[in-house]
């Protein structure tokens, strides 16, 4: 069975996706101290075992990303002869389903500690032989948390639409979600202090409405992306231009008349078939196995082009 | 950014006023009205009960902290449930008994820091200041056991 080329990231491509495995070393390596610093601080109180849910959660993206990115770069073989693309997809169904799953998570423990009125109560905290309000370290765990959280979202946020990796943007959705958690959190430890025992729950409880609806968008990309919807952007807000540019690149050679695309995403790249309809048939099968390599050359993204000669049919008229 | 930049700048005021609070007052109205009720379960040695008088290593311990806050104690005798009743309540602010710091008590009210090893004193859930200063109290006064 003829196989599909190995992916190739461009130079430029190449670079991002190395700062991006960078990132997400850093990630887990970070996301790991944090939990351990929260432990330290906290111990095992009620408040302790959540934060450890919520760290696990928060390494499934990166994870998924080092280890998709790489299947994905694995030599097609008899055994799989469209090679490992899709593995992408996978990955960003898992760091989507982490993402849905926190949401969830923390909107049910919002309004189960509202509905049962159970009072947060933060009191001291003793350390090297002088006890200070409990408050104050629980805030430095969180900054120490939540800050870096923003800004290593916020590259991973530029690196994902350069070699249009999902499972990278889903990752970076995830650190918005935890330092937007923290920050509630904060407020919560902040309110609790003034008296206002039911704010920690309430802040909890709006910003979990947030992370739901983000992980509800990137589960609905995830699942449309693996039953081959037409391509889209890597936010997922928007239709991909390039099957239609690559429709009129295929059109401005001289000897197609009419050409018409098909096009579905596998992980980073895209696969699908042209219609091609020749003005004459001299030396077809050339012609159409240099047209497919061009194409492949037009964009990096344009991974294996079928492209199928056809006789101009009224009963199936080719887009506008 | 700007309201972590928030966040932090009413952090620092806040540190510096009256903070943090209780939810009802009770550190307030125990140093204004100079009494502090306690709710005392009998388990030896930490409470000890006679005929009209609490003593253990807990009561001296509560004791103490009310004299700390220029207020006197006023026993409230009973089983746990009771007392933790009493505490939700806000008929005591201050439950003792020997309670462990795993014991199932401690998710009904507030639990101070264990000291003596594993024992906790509680009080009423939302209390922070009255908790605070019940630990500093704790810290302070047992310097070889606790932590």
């Amino acid at each position: 069975m003829r196989q599909v080329d190995r992916l190739e990231f461009p130079p430029e491509q190449q670079a991002v996706y190395r700062k991006a495995r960078r990132l997400e070393y850093v990630s887990v390596v970070y996301v790991a101290s944090a939990a351990l610093f929260l432990y330290v601080v906290m111990g095992s109180s009620q408040a302790m075992r959540t934060s450890w849910l919520e760290d696990m959660l928060s390494l499934v993206p990166p994870l998924a990303f080092l280890i998709a990115s790489r299947v994905a770069f694995m030599k097609p073989s008899k055994r799989f002869p469209y090679g490992m693309h899709t593995a992408v997809s996978i990955g960003y169904i898992t760091a989507s389903l982490a993402l849905l799953g926190m949401g969830a998570f923390l909107l049910t423990e919002a309004v189960v500690k509202l509905v049962s009125a159970e009072r947060t109560t933060i009191g001291g905290y003793t350390i090297f032989g002088t006890t200070v309000w409990a408050g104050w370290p629980m805030l430095a765990g969180l900054a120490y948390t939540g800050i870096p959280s923003f800004f290593l979202g916020r590259a991973k946020l530029e690196l994902a639409p350069v070699i249009h990796d999902k499972i990278l943007y889903a990752d970076a959705e995830m650190n918005r979600a935890d330092w937007m958690a923290e920050l509630a959190a904060a407020a919560g430890v902040i309110g609790t202090g003034l008296g206002f025992w039911w704010a920690d729950a309430l802040a909890a409880g709006i910003v979990s409405l947030d992370i739901l609806r983000d992980g509800f968008r990137n589960m609905r990309a995830a699942i449309t992306d693996l039953i081959d919807e037409t391509p889209k952007t890597t936010e997922g807000d928007a239709l991909s231009p390039l099957p239609d540019d690559l429709r009129r690149y295929l059109e401005s050679f001289e000897w197609v008349e009419k050409a018409d695309v098909r096009m579905r995403e596998e992980g980073h790249v895209f696969f699908g078939e042209a219609f091609i309809v020749p003005r004459d048939e001299t030396d077809l099968v050339a012609r159409i196995e240099d047209l497919a390599e061009k194409a492949k050359t037009f964009n990096w993204r344009v991974h294996d082009l079928t492209i199928m000669p056809v006789r101009s049919d009224p009963r199936t008229p080719f887009e506008e | 950014m700007r309201s972590l930049a928030f966040v932090l700048l009413s952090t620092a005021l806040l540190a510096a006023c009256d903070y943090p609070r209780d939810a009802e007052g009770t550190l307030e109205r125990v140093k204004s009205n100079g009494v502090l009720h306690v709710g005392a379960s009998v388990r030896e040695p930490w409470v000890v009960a006679s005929a009209d008088d609490v003593s253990g290593t807990d009561a001296s311990l509560v004791e103490g902290f009310a004299a700390s806050l220029g207020a006197n104690v006023q026993w409230m005798r009973g089983s746990e449930s009771e007392l933790v009743d009493a505490l939700a309540d806000r008929d005591i602010d201050v439950m003792i008994g020997g309670l462990r710091k795993d014991s199932p008590w401690v998710s009904e009210a507030a639990a101070t820091e264990p000291y003596g090893g594993e024992r906790v004193m509680l009080v009423p859930a939302g209390e922070n200041a009255l908790l605070l200063a019940l630990d500093r109290f704790l810290a302070k006064s047992e310097p070889a056991a606790g932590r």
